[in-house]
């Protein structure tokens, strides 16, 4: 025998209200205003209770009518032999994923993450898979489903636990909506599959529980473009840091004049911030030269620094925040090289229409060089001592014969040389280094204003046009050329980086016979030539050259942590390179790789190349006969990792994430035994005979009660009351 | 002292729940006068002039005008004739108006009963060219108009009357002895109270009222039900003063209630009688010119006449 409505069960406690009522000692009611009690005492009070009971019989038929009405209510049936016991129930599939990024590194959140994690383990039921999954900007399986596929549901659990001992936030930014997306995509796929195999058998409920802080730098681009499947469901354990104050700071990029005055450093401050007030400093010095920085919550504020001398101080740091993790700022030290370029041409520095002019121009000092230009006239010397320090030649017109041995030898030695092609006879002179000759019937002079050239096919692969090409900067249409010499390029080995429309090559590369290197311009930049030295790549182009010639390595000085690293070459008598992290950890980077992207902490990076020969650099007491050269590069913590303020869940809602928690096999067990409780109860119908039997017994009780009354009558010849509640008089 | 009953039903009277259904007080005491003046055949206090009462021998410098001359020419002496002069009376009207004033079985409470004797009083005395005074009381005085005759205050005094908001509780001794301060020129105090107090609480100063030479009158108002204690059902009796409350059975303590009021009355009566104090017990349900009357007859039963401040008219 069972019940839909238990509680209705309650109902026949109505039969114990008139014994109650009359059991109720009655205290008198009423309360009567007198002028003065000054002649009153108080009495004892009278106090009446009406026990007797009598026709019991009466009162009997009455509370199990009642009793049979409160049954009637809880909608009886008999369960029989119906169990639930072979009904199959879905189990769960549930994947943790445990943000591990920076933000997470703040006061008492990893604790709380842990204590999250076994909320989850804690609801796991029998049969239940689990997994468990880190993501920072990358998605990591610690613990996959496959890993634990016959342990027993404490098994799993423990080794979970052990899976998240393992864990630790790192320094990469958070990508929540790449984790999202992975995990939601590989459960669908998984049960797509499991479809395609169990035919209609149960499968798993989809579910998802992200442990993280939510917080606003997280990227959810992702989750942008993606149709969330409709299976699988996200429920965020979100954990919230102790203090929520929390500021960040940021290097300005500041010119060459800016930073003899001071740094101008960004310090911004959380919504939720409750400090206003904090110092900013190179690490171990002297605080007292730092004032209070005001920046209220929500906002930001620049503050300049005074440049430090001491090189190896390479941090600023932030003091009055408690959260520690982003409040420091390291900046690779810069060290200007003097670079000298020698020009080898008729024409002089303060000439509009020559060449040498805007070369000079667009020599530009950054922080990291400083470049002078020598036009050599008659007499000076190409070779000598000097001719280490020329980073790059530039000839751009027939010079004396002497110089040909002179540039030969300077080539064999690894400099660079431009030759500029402006006119023919430079070609014919240059023939030797630019590896091709004039194309015949080449050099007719222009015949119109529309007759020009544009460059068609360039190479952005290579490390000179390297710098173009992002599609933003990679359009070269409104550079046009007037006059270019046509050369037929005979050297199998040269390299042609871009060509013109008509598929003469415009610029081009060879190696030269010893370790230099000939580029090859086959047009001049001056405005009777081309438009080139006018237009705005033509300052980066040549400052390019400079650079590779000089083989200043291409690295930016800053970057966030787990930002990949584009490495220069490996330069022909270098050997090997290695990256030396700040904990002191190496990386060795072999000649084909062209990337880092192992920086997983903020700090100064080095990037240390180990030369052959002796061309330049600093000599390595540690070094086996080897010189070693490093550069220095800065990795910071990304900054949208300082947005700590947490998202709402709406956010995240608006992509159509489901969010919520599937069934757990228990209760949805619970929710069929009520269906078919349901079921069976409405076919049997119980409740309905106990009305009626309730009916018949009221209806014999009525007759009762009024012949007990008649007779009583009879025999006392006055009214007795035999209404509700009559039996107790 | 008089019995109230006897003299009610003498009188034809209106009933007070008559009186009550006016709301003006002023109306309610021109009625009570009138209709208590229309049965009256003379007035004790109407027509008085003044009265020869003695001689005595001239000395020089009396004045002349009171030389009685006849006698000279009889005796050939020379005699002044002293009078007796009749002034104005002044009364001061005492009306509680304590929490238990405002207790009444009836339609009306017994400090509406109390307000409309005061007022009918005032109009009464008025009337005959009586400086009248008023003082209202609770357990401190909560209005106090000192006594003249002159336009305008009787209607002061009635609106007084009607305002007068109900104090705390019955403390007589603190207004009296306020009174007995205040109050330098001796007159009629007519104490209108339900006296529901213990007797020495104000025994001392009603005797110290005596003592300065005040005429003193208690009309003691109290609600038929104070008297009888008439309650069927046993029930919780608040105390309209204390705000406690005791359950009381009537059946069972009917019998101690009467005999503690008796005492208390009695004790009350006698004190009253030693100082020469006038008291007078009036139940609400009885007309209000009894009250007029009762102090009229009593106080000329009693040979004591309102005149006050005998002096001589004449040459000092």
């Amino acid at each position: 025998m069972s019940a839909l409505a238990w509680l209705f069960g309650l109902g026949a406690l109505a039969i114990a209200f008139p014994f109650l009522l009359h059991l109720i000692r009655q205290t008198p009611k009423g309360q009567t205003e007198f002028s003065s009690l000054i002649f009153l005492k108080p009495s004892p009070p009278s106090l009446t209770r009406r026990s007797r009971l009598e026709n019991l019989f009466l009162l009997l038929l009455r509370a199990f009518a009642i009793g049979l009405i409160a049954i009637a209510f809880m909608r009886p049936f008999f369960r029989g032999e119906n169990s639930l016991t072979e009904y199959e129930v879905a189990n769960r599939r549930i994947a943790i994923l445990v943000d591990t990024s920076a933000s997470m590194r703040r006061s008492g959140l990893w604790d709380q993450a842990e204590r999250q994690v076994e909320k989850v383990l804690e609801g796991l039921e029998e049969g239940d898979d689990v997994s468990l999954i880190a993501f920072d900007e990358n998605v990591r399986t610690i613990v996959g489903f496959n890993d634990q596929l016959n342990d027993s549901l404490s098994t799993r659990a423990d080794s979970i636990r052990s899976g998240f001992k393992t864990l630790d936030p790192g320094w990469q930014r958070s990508d929540l909506g790449n984790a999202m997306v992975t995990v939601a995509d590989s459960l669908d796929v998984w049960r797509d599959s499991q479809r395609v195999e169990g035919g209609q058998a149960t499968v798993a409920k989809l579910q998802m529980v992200v442990v993280s802080d939510l917080q606003k730098g997280s990227k959810l681009d992702s989750l942008q473009a993606y149709q969330w499947p409709a299976t699988v469901f996200a429920e965020f354990y979100s954990v919230v840091a102790d203090d929520l104050t929390n500021a960040t700071l940021q290097l300005l990029s500041a010119t060459a004049d800016e930073s003899d005055s001071g740094l101008r450093i960004r310090v911004r401050n959380s919504e939720e911030s409750v400090v206003d007030q904090f110092f900013v400093n190179w690490k171990n010095g002297i605080v007292s030269e730092s004032l209070p920085f005001f920046v209220p919550a929500g906002t930001s504020r620049v503050m300049q620094i005074a440049p430090e001398q001491n090189l190896n101080n390479q941090v600023f740091e932030l003091s009055g925040d408690l959260e520690v993790f982003d409040n420091q700022y390291f900046v690779a030290p810069v060290e200007q090289q003097m670079l000298r370029v020698d020009y080898l041409g008729s024409d002089t520095p303060d000439n509009p229409e020559g060449l040498h002019y805007y070369l000079r121009r667009s020599l530009v000092e950054t922080l990291s060089r400083k470049v002078v230009t020598r036009q050599l006239k008659a007499g000076d010397s190409l070779g000598g001592s000097a001719i280490g320090a020329a980073a790059l030649t530039v000839l751009t017109s027939p010079v004396e014969e002497v110089r040909r041995d002179e540039l030969n030898d300077y080539l064999e030695k690894g400099g660079t040389l431009l030759v500029v092609l402006s006119d023919a006879e430079t070609v014919n002179f240059a023939q030797d280094w630019i590896g091709g000759r004039l194309k015949s019937g080449a050099g007719k002079p222009r015949r119109s204003k529309n007759d020009y050239q544009m460059l068609a096919e360039i190479d952005f692969s290579s490390r000179l046009f390297q710098l173009f090409a992002n599609p933003r900067y990679n359009d070269f249409t409104n550079i046009r050329f007037w006059n270019h010499q046509s050369v037929e390029i005979l050297e199998p080995k040269a390299v042609v980086l871009a060509r013109f429309e008509n598929d003469d090559p415009a610029i081009w590369k060879l190696n030269g016979s010893g370790r230099g290197c000939v580029y090859v311009m086959a047009s001049g930049w001056n405005p009777r030539q081309s438009q080139l030295a006018l237009s705005t790549k033509f300052v980066p182009l040549i400052n390019g050259l400079v650079e590779i010639a000089a083989d200043l390595p291409v690295l930016d000085k800053s970057y966030t942590v787990g930002e990949t690293i584009l490495i220069p070459d490996l330069e022909i008598g270098q050997k090997s390179r290695q990256i030396v992290k700040p904990d002191g950890s190496r990386e060795t980077i072999t000649a084909q790789t062209r990337s880092f992207s192992q920086t997983d902490q903020p700090g100064i990076y080095r990037l240390v190349t180990i030369d052959e020969g002796s061309v330049g650099g600093v000599p390595d007491a540690n070094a086996d006969g080897l010189e070693k050269k490093e550069v220095l590069f800065a990795v910071n913590v990304n900054r949208s990792e300082s947005a700590t303020t947490a998202i709402p869940l709406e956010q995240i809602e608006m992509f159509s994430v489901n969010v919520g928690e599937q069934e757990t096999a228990a209760s949805e067990r619970a929710q069929m035994r009520s269906m078919l409780d349901r079921d069976i109860e409405d076919r049997q119908k119980i409740w309905k005979w106990l009305i009626v039997a309730a009916i018949l017994l009221l209806m014999f009780e009525t007759w009762l009660a009024a012949r007990t009354s008649s007779k009583s009558k009879l025999s006392n010849g006055e009214t007795v009351a035999v209404g509700t509640g009559g039996d107790l008089v | 002292m008089a019995d109230l009953s006897t003299t009610h039903e003498s009188t034809s009277a209106v009933s007070p729940t008559a009186i009550m259904q006016i709301k003006n007080l002023e109306l309610r005491a021109k009625i009570v006068v009138e209709g208590f003046m229309s049965g009256l055949h003379r007035s004790p206090y109407h027509g008085f002039s003044v009265e020869f009462t003695d001689y005595r021998q001239y000395t020089i410098g009396d004045d002349l005008r009171y030389l009685d001359w006849k006698l000279y020419a009889k005796q050939d002496r020379y005699y002044i004739k002293r009078f007796e002069d009749e002034t104005n009376l002044r009364c001061y009207l005492l009306v509680d108006m304590s929490h238990s004033m405002g207790f009444g079985s009836g339609d009306y409470s017994k400090l509406e009963y109390a307000k409309t004797m005061a007022a009918s009083l005032a109009w009464f005395l008025n009337r005959q060219r009586d400086a009248v005074g008023l003082v209202t009381f609770g357990d401190q005085i909560v209005d106090m108009i000192p006594p003249r005759f002159r336009a305008g205050h009787l209607r002061r005094l009635m609106l007084t009357l009607e305002n007068s908001t109900s104090g705390k509780s019955t403390d007589l001794s603190a207004p009296l002895e306020q009174i007995a301060q205040t109050v330098s020129k001796r007159g009629l105090v007519v104490l209108i109270s339900d006296l529901l107090a213990p007797v020495e609480s104000f025994v001392k100063n009603l005797n110290y009222l005596r003592t300065r030479g005040h005429e003193v009158v208690i009309l003691r108002t109290l609600d038929p039900t104070e008297i009888e204690f008439e309650f069927d059902k046993a029930s919780l009796f608040r105390d309209l003063e204390t705000g406690r409350e005791i359950y009381v059975d009537p059946q069972s303590a009917v019998a101690e209630y009467r005999k503690g009021f008796l005492e208390h009355e009695t004790a009350i009566k006698e004190i009253c009688d030693q100082i020469g104090v006038d008291f007078f017990t009036i139940s609400t349900d009885q007309p209000i010119e009894t009250a007029l009357l009762e102090l009229i007859q009593s106080r000329a039963s009693s040979g004591r006449s309102v005149k006050r401040a005998t002096q001589v008219r004449g040459a000092q």
